[in-house]
């Protein structure tokens, strides 16, 4: 189980897995031919000073994890990517850092910032299961390279 | 660690989570106690380790406030409590069955409770801090209870304040209905000593 902030590196039999992701998100990076998985709960796209830990930030965590499998012997061109989450769940927390900034919401800048990176390692993104306004739970199984994802029911009286 | 004026907040919000405590007891007819009530001065990524490994689905009702400190005030239900605490305040109140309400008025019926516990909680710790505070509608989400605090934390943890969070669960005689509010709090010391100055220079 993967808390916020954190990021993990796991061998086929273990499954990584993660919860309640609001406008965080969840990077999952794997290699289909060793069978090794990470996934990332990321908070924030980038930090703006200290980084106080590198799995919070995408600009960090993505990175960090290419560098863990690297020295699992994995090469960067094999690894595939499973983004999720960056949810806008409820509207009045939509909130942008400048003036500047077009898209406005936290969870939309963790999308775009994880497209971004991924892209400029030349990682693919075989699942993109982002946005949206609902919490998500995931479960990665690097035995299968399947990504499970689960959301909340409404009830039926509401 | 608790410097004075946390302390000030925290004198505060026991006494407006009273008053928002009483004004629930009248809406529901019947005596609602502060159970627990927890304060603790954290960083946003750290909340999880405070609010326990619950992954439960609840009904949030959160409303965001403003002024010289700023932040969230969450009501959590759980979903079927959430249903009995409407059929209670429908029959104490309205003499009207559940089942004849719509959707649409059961959550504007639920925002409403938000905007009660809102007004009295909200309203008492501006009167106490001797400082205007406003707060949005409240919006009702049904969502799993991390993911409703989240994006909270995330919003409070990009303005860089201390970030205090006080937890609070209710419970009446009506079974175990139980309600979970949590206030998360920004505080700007320097505003907030610099006000009290201001006022105790004026008495």
């Amino acid at each position: 189980m993967v808390g916020m902030a954190e990021y993990r590196i796991a061998h086929n039999p273990v499954n990584l897995s993660t919860w309640a992701l609001g406008s965080c998100i969840a990077i999952i990076l794997f290699d289909p031919y060793k069978k090794i998985g990470g996934l990332a709960h990321c908070m924030l796209p980038e930090p703006h000073g200290i980084v106080d830990s590198v799995g919070k930030y995408v600009v960090t965590a993505i990175p960090e994890m290419v560098k863990c499998f690297k020295k699992l012997g994995v090469q960067e061109k094999t690894l595939r990517a499973a983004i999720v989450g960056g949810a806008s769940v409820l509207k009045m927390s939509f909130t942008s850092v400048s003036a500047n900034d077009t898209l406005g919401g936290i969870g939309l800048r963790n999308i775009k910032k994880a497209k971004d990176v991924l892209h400029s390692l030349g990682i693919p993104i075989d699942v993109n299961e982002t946005g949206g306004n609902r919490g998500r739970n995931l479960l990665f199984k690097p035995v299968t390279g399947e990504v499970l994802i689960a959301y909340v029911k409404k009830p039926d009286w509401l | 660690m608790m410097v004075e004026t946390d302390k000030l907040v925290y004198g505060a919000s026991k006494k407006a989570i009273s008053k928002a405590v009483d004004a629930l007891s009248l809406l529901l007819g019947v005596d609602v106690k502060l159970r627990t009530h927890e304060v603790r001065v954290i960083k946003p990524e750290n909340i999880l380790e405070f609010i326990g490994k619950n992954f439960s689905a609840v009904i949030g009702v959160v409303s965001k406030f403003e002024g010289f400190i700023g932040g969230y005030l969450m009501l959590m239900f759980d979903m079927e409590q959430a249903k009995k605490l409407l059929e209670i305040i429908l029959n104490h109140n309205l003499n009207l069955p559940f089942d004849e309400t719509s959707k649409d008025f059961r959550l504007d019926l639920l925002r409403e409770i938000g905007n009660i516990v809102a007004g009295n909680l909200i309203g008492e710790i501006g009167n106490s801090i001797k400082g205007r505070l406003s707060y949005t509608i409240p919006e009702v989400k049904p969502e799993l209870f991390p993911a409703l605090v989240d994006p909270l934390c995330i919003d409070l943890a990009m303005k860089n304040f201390q970030l205090l969070f006080i937890n609070s669960i209710l419970s009446s005689e009506i079974g175990e209905l139980q309600v979970g509010i949590i206030l998360l709090l920004t505080i700007n010391r320097g505003t907030v000593q610099r006000r009290l100055n201001l006022s105790i220079h004026q008495k």
